[in-house]
């Protein structure tokens, strides 16, 4: 059961503080089982994104995933870490069938470039792709003129978080994200 | 461009931080996902309003179980006099209830009896050494 001081800190989260978290961590969760290429074998296997939401947020309130907000006072990231752990669990538990989930929209429905790559993936090291010299001439010609937007997507496969790129072209952080989306896409196309 | 290895995780990671940040993008991504970002927050805001209620409510009847418990402790462990001074008031409170004595008495059967502000009230006149 949930302590009084947790509880009391949940209540003083305004609403729509909990709208922007619930819907931060659906899309968290969705990329997640993206990018796992998680599909259901049975009915019961059948996952959104929000289910997971929902779950993590209920082991905060029932006190089974207890939040340490003097430690770590960002909620967001505590209930990313029980997102993330729920997917590795139930991922096991469905044996790790490759497949979509079944919540998409049509724009989605075709490989996500992730996915697409998995056939890259490296088995001792899983999390990685790789993108070779021919990927990068597709890529760099599927951009076309655009080249700010092929040199801000290079700098964030080099791990340059978003907000720096934005700040080191003195642009918008929504430039940086219409460069990566389309960066996003462009993968997609490379890899499949 | 040489080769390179990407780091997935990092990635989805880095690509995250753009729609915590920024509300439109977020937005954007749950479009992208088949959400509704609108009806997905007020989703989100009533599933917590009532896992709020739900655990107020536990909280409240965990910490008046605990209350009520207390006080039978504090009861059992009174003088013969307090005992006998406890017993009649309780007597006067609910005389169709039947009590020999209070070493039989649980927390249901004060529940019955007392309510919360009066078991407060017994507890506070306990404490104080003010049932003799």
């Amino acid at each position: 059961m949930i302590d009084p001081e947790t509880l009391e800190q949940l209540q003083a989260i305004p609403e729509r503080e909990w709208g922007r978290i619930y819907k931060d961590l659906t899309a968290y969760a969705e990329w997640r089982l993206i990018k796992a290429g998680y599909q259901p074998r049975t009915e019961k296997d059948i996952v959104t994104g929000e289910d997971f939401a929902i779950q993590a947020i209920e082991k905060v309130f029932e006190g089974t995933r207890k939040w340490d907000f003097d430690r770590f006072p960002d909620l967001s990231i505590h209930l990313k870490g029980i997102v993330k752990s729920l997917i590795s669990s139930h991922l096991k538990s469905s044996a790790r069938v490759g497949v979509r989930k079944q919540k998409v929209s049509e724009e989605v429905r075709e490989p996500d470039n992730i996915t697409a790559a998995s056939h890259l993936l490296d088995d001792e090291t899983p999390e990685q792709v790789i993108i070779t010299d021919e990927n990068w001439k597709q890529i760099e010609k599927e951009f076309g003129e655009d080249e700010i937007g092929f040199l801000i997507f290079c700098e964030w496969v080099d791990e340059v978080p978003p907000r720096t790129i934005a700040g080191n072209y003195k642009i918008d952080v929504t430039d940086v994200y219409n460069a990566l989306k389309r960066g996003r896409r462009i993968l997609k196309r490379v890899f499949s | 461009m040489a080769a390179k290895k990407i780091n997935i995780d990092k990635l989805i990671d880095s690509y995250m931080e753009l729609g915590s940040a920024n509300p439109d993008i977020l937005n954007d991504m749950l479009k992208e996902q088949g959400y509704d970002p609108s009806d997905l927050e007020m989703r989100g805001i009533q599933k917590v309003r009532k896992l709020l209620f739900t655990q107020q409510v536990a909280l409240k009847k965990a910490n008046l179980f605990n209350l009520y418990n207390r006080a039978i402790e504090m009861v059992k462990a009174a003088s013969s006099n307090s005992k006998e001074a406890i017993l009649d008031m309780l007597k006067r409170k609910s005389p169709s209830l039947q009590f020999r004595n209070l070493e039989k008495l649980d927390e249901e059967n004060l529940r019955q009896i007392l309510n919360e502000t009066e078991v407060l009230e017994l507890i506070d006149k306990l404490e104080k050494g003010e049932i003799k």
